[in-house]
């Protein structure tokens, strides 16, 4: 082989072995072994019914419905759990609903919604204007503390 | 090099049939494998975009009777996106791999063999996915069967090449010979560990784009780069050392930056901070050689005796020059912007992704890959003059088709992303807003589906016609 294929070779090499070190030290970080058995079966639950191809999760998947990275976190779970099993009609249809999840299946794919909810994801997906705006402190509602005093 | 490489290309390829050849390669018996590789790749591609035009209608009219759920649709869209190109450049990987290795395959019956596993296996994955047997995992929707099948094709395809470059004589330090190898070996390294169940999303999503990105940025683009450059030795059979030192060059930047680049995927998905770093710059690489070709590729077109080629090489031509406007615009730059940490924040899961994948795929491979398969199909078939101006008619309407579907989705997702990321409106009031852009795209859904039939039905009828040459290429059993 002529030199430069052992170039193409060599680089390659290099690539991989950069690229799997990098990858073993994320692998340490999230730790795929300690995901909690509830947590598996909902992951199973949520391929099962092929829901990625509406929803997305962690930003990836389709975007006919919203993201549900942190849907736990942003949603009554009651509500959620009722939204499963008896699905309400999916917006803009007037017709089309949700498919419905099986309740004994329900259990396990609300662990695995607030597992997803608990990922270190780097401030994704960013805090918006109107989030903002609601957290921040009532710039008014010093001066009336100020009037007070 | 890339410059001489294009020029080359542009003027010499596509002579005017009947016309003396300079160099014209010798035909190999087993390069006729590749014939219903590339036809069955065309097809499929005439499937996809019927799905997908059904999908798009289905997300603007609401409640649209359609035959099978969105879920469905998307999933089987997703697959044929994956397997008409790899179909297709297995087919041609064999053509060209042949003429440059200077023999013949080392077993027609295994590639005729793999053709037949790998078309059953797009069947069954298609009947599969209609009755809702879905693995739920984007892109990967096939069954774990169907999986192993599709691990089992693609060794017979990297068996077989291989087994063809051990053979004695054939030149092994040739870059084309080492890129469809290196293509081939990648395919099946990258693929294998997406067979096993990872119980933790971000794992998960770490090894999916092993596939989804390394498969189409790495493997796919080596044999597209490969077959461009080996279409060319073959016809030309003269300035050997400059193409090969462009394609050395090509090979060098796709290795040291395809891999890297599959950070960018990495941002969100709960991994440590350095994959921003790592993406952003790798991913800035990758624009280099896209670059390099886009200026070669100009200069090439000035350089072509366009009114010289037959009108079969001109439509190829014209192929290869969309994948080129595709690979700057899509892939490269819209890519480049989607892949600056800072921006993706907002980017990523919108519509903009969504336009950058349709505009890739067809930049970085898919339309390359028609171009070769046409250019394949051709020397086989005789195209009358009314299926050459069908034929320009379709391939017009899918770029139009392909431009306002880019577009309206980069628009879509522009507007997602200010009114849902930056403001903060509900999802699905936005999605009420950028409806009428969904409705847009899916227009240009209709012309892309409306050219695309139109250019497979200028193949099929010929092929039909000649359909014994088809056939003889499917029985497996002949040496």
């Amino acid at each position: 082989m002529p030199r430069k294929a052992w170039g193409l070779t060599v680089l390659l090499l290099i690539t991989l072995l950069v690229f799997a070190g990098l990858l073993a030290l994320s692998w340490l970080r999230i730790r795929p072994a300690t995901v909690p058995g509830e947590v598996v079966a909902g992951k199973r639950v949520w391929q099962k019914y092929g829901c990625v191809e509406c929803h997305t999760i962690l930003g990836n998947g389709g975007y006919v419905g919203p993201d549900l990275t942190h849907v736990a976190g942003s949603r009554q779970e009651k509500d959620l759990r009722r939204f499963l099993t008896t699905p309400a009609r999916m917006r803009p249809h007037a017709r089309r609903r949700h498919p419905p999840v099986k309740p004994t299946e329900v259990e396990a794919l609300m662990a695995y919604f607030y597992f997803l909810d608990r990922l270190q994801v780097k401030g994704w997906p960013p805090r918006t204007v109107l989030e903002t705006e609601i957290s921040a402190p009532d710039p008014d509602q010093g001066t009336r503390e100020g009037d007070q005093e | 090099m890339l410059r001489y490489l294009f020029a080359k290309l542009f003027s010499r390829l596509f002579h005017r049939q009947g016309e003396p050849t300079p160099g014209r390669p010798r035909e190999y018996p087993s390069q006729g494998v590749a014939y219903p590789y590339a036809l069955a790749a065309f097809l499929f591609f005439g499937i996809q975009s019927l799905v997908a035009t059904a999908g798009a209608l289905d997300q603007v009219i609401p409640d649209l009777p359609v035959p099978v759920p969105f879920e469905v649709g998307r999933s089987i869209h997703l697959n044929l996106a994956i397997f008409w190109p790899l179909l297709g450049a297995m087919g041609l990987a064999y053509y060209f791999f042949v003429a440059e290795a200077g023999t013949d395959l080392a077993s027609r019956r295994l590639a005729r063999g793999q053709f037949l596993i790998f078309t059953l296996i797009l069947l069954l994955d298609l009947g599969a996915l209609s009755l809702k047997l879905t693995e739920g995992r984007e892109y990967l929707e096939a069954i774990p069967p169907l999986d192993w099948a599709l691990v089992l094709a693609s060794v017979i395809f990297a068996y077989n090449l291989g087994r063809t470059y051990l053979k004695h004589g054939v030149p092994r330090g040739r870059p084309t010979l080492l890129a469809f190898l290196l293509g081939a070996i990648t395919l099946v390294a990258f693929f294998v560990p997406n067979l096993f169940f990872y119980p933790h999303p971000a794992a998960d999503e770490i090894v999916k784009f092993w596939v989804v990105h390394l498969w189409e940025e790495g493997s796919l683009e080596l044999v597209a780069t490969a077959v461009l450059a080996a279409v060319l030795l073959a016809v030309l059979g003269e300035g050997r050392a400059a193409i090969e030192g462009a394609l050395w060059l090509e090979l060098f930047l796709v290795v040291a930056s395809s891999i890297l680049s599959t950070a960018h995927h990495y941002y969100w998905i709960g991994l440590p901070s350095y994959w921003m770093w790592i993406g952003g710059v790798f991913s800035g690489l990758q624009l280099v050689p896209i670059l390099l070709l886009t200026f070669s590729a100009a200069k090439g077109f000035r350089r072509g005796r366009w009114r010289r080629l037959d009108p079969a090489s001109k439509l190829s031509l014209a192929m290869v020059a969309s994948s080129v406007f595709y690979h700057l615009t899509g892939a490269g730059l819209l890519g480049f912007t989607l892949a600056i940490p800072r921006l993706n924040l907002y980017a990523h899961g919108t519509y903009l992704t969504s336009a950058h994948a349709h505009l890739a795929l067809f930049g970085a491979f898919g339309l390359m890959i028609l171009a070769g398969s046409f250019y394949v199909l051709t020397r086989h078939l005789e195209l009358s003059r009314a299926e050459g101006r069908r034929a320009w008619l379709g391939l017009a309407l899918v770029n139009l088709g392909l431009v306002v579907m880019g577009g309206a989705l980069a628009l879509a997702g522009f507007l997602q992303a200010y009114l849902w990321r930056v403001v903060g409106g509900d999802f699905m009031e936005v999605q009420g807003l950028i409806r009428p852009y969904l409705g847009l795209r899916a227009a240009g859904g209709a012309f892309f589906a409306v050219g695309d039939l139109l250019l497979v039905w200028a193949i099929l009828a010929p092929a039909w016609r000649q359909r014994h040459l088809f056939l003889r290429e499917l029985a497996f059993w002949r040496a």
